[in-house]
């Protein structure tokens, strides 16, 4: 609706919109509640006048001038969160991903308020890591949560291991859980929803069949390794 | 308040540590090398300036693991893992991350956990 080249007086018949100002050529409307909302733009009113051959006389009948347009607030969600290619080992036993999501809106913009993350859980008896063969001491944070804002629409995430591994090398299974989520704040009162998940991350030390050793991490049917270990 | 301090001391002493261990420059382990060696680092990572690039960043720093995005990264500094930066870029040309991606803003250094994701 509008701009109006009049200044409109506006109206609207829901508290789920808010108008500011209530008067002007263009106003904005604000989604306040979720459903539908009309908004009126009220621009006074036309005296209707006919001719009777002599004279110009009032028909004593306004046309009103204006326009009415309604409107549903929705709250906007992030949506089809899907891996982009295959994961791809970037060196040094660090597995890489691409993700992308949308908007349920269809515009990215609309998730503004809204984060898209990850939450990784490793079982405390795997904290820290067993060494050997994995180095002394590796505590990540149990769970480990990272987040980015819902609008930029993608991200990517890096599975990594610090090295070096500690000899002697034995055979060794790391599993990890993940899931990604969302939290937005017109949803669920901003609670958590999963997106993808739960997947596993694996990361092993094993003996190849020449008896040297490799690291292997794998998720999502990809993975990423050093063969043989130093 | 008191636990935050001994954090702090415990992981500037493990990176002193580890950094000593390589046969890096400290010398020594008492309280005044470890003062040398975060002051040294203090200046280094001062050096990283907006403006920079992703290239320019990682000469000291490495990104660190997990779920990130191209505008917005946690880097830890390549002597320790545990002292982090946060920085915002502004991306360059091209669909994904670069090493022309321009250094938006960065946030005071940290110490956490390392991420492995």
């Amino acid at each position: 609706m509008g701009p109006y080249s009049y200044v409109a007086s506006w109206s609207v018949d829901s508290s789920n919109v808010s108008l500011d100002p209530t008067d002007g050529h263009t106003i904005t409307a604000t989604g306040d509640g979720y459903g539908d909302a009309c908004t009126t733009a009220d621009m006074g009113s036309q005296e209707r006048y006919s001719w009777d051959g002599q004279n110009c006389y009032d028909d004593n009948y306004a046309d009103p001038i204006g326009e009415t347009d309604c409107t549903e607030v929705v709250c906007a969600v992030p949506t089809n969160f899907h891996q982009v290619g295959q994961g791809s080992d970037s060196g040094n036993g660090t597995l890489h991903f691409d993700y992308a999501w949308a908007s349920t809106t269809g515009r990215l913009s609309d998730l503004s308020q809204c984060t898209v993350g990850e939450k990784v859980d490793y079982n405390s008896s795997d904290i820290p890591f067993p060494s050997p063969p994995f180095k002394a001491n590796i505590s990540p944070p149990n769970p480990t949560v990272l987040n980015v804002t819902g609008d930029l629409g993608s991200g990517q995430d890096d599975h990594s291991t610090p090295g070096p591994f500690v000899k002697p090398y034995v055979s060794k299974t790391v599993t990890a859980t993940q899931i990604y989520r969302y939290s937005c704040p017109c949803h669920n009162s901003g609670n958590w929803e999963t997106l993808v998940g739960p997947l596993s991350i694996v990361r092993s030390v094993s003996q190849n069949q020449d008896a040297s050793w490799k690291f292997t991490i794998t998720k999502s049917g990809s993975s990423a390794t050093i063969n043989p270990l130093p | 308040m008191k636990m935050a301090a001994f954090v702090v001391a415990l992981l500037t002493f493990a990176c002193v540590s580890v950094v000593v261990m390589n046969g890096q420059r400290t010398r020594g382990t008492g309280t005044d090398s470890h003062s040398e060696w975060v002051g040294r680092t203090l200046v280094q990572i001062e050096s990283i300036k907006v403006g920079m690039t992703r290239k320019d960043l990682q000469r000291l720093f490495t990104a660190e693991a997990g779920f990130s995005s191209r505008q917005k990264r946690t880097y830890v500094f390549n002597e320790c893992p545990y002292i982090k930066i946060d920085v915002e870029f502004q991306p360059a040309t091209g669909p994904r991350e670069s090493m022309d991606d321009k250094i938006r803003t960065i946030s005071k250094p940290y110490l956490a956990r390392r991420v492995l994701d």
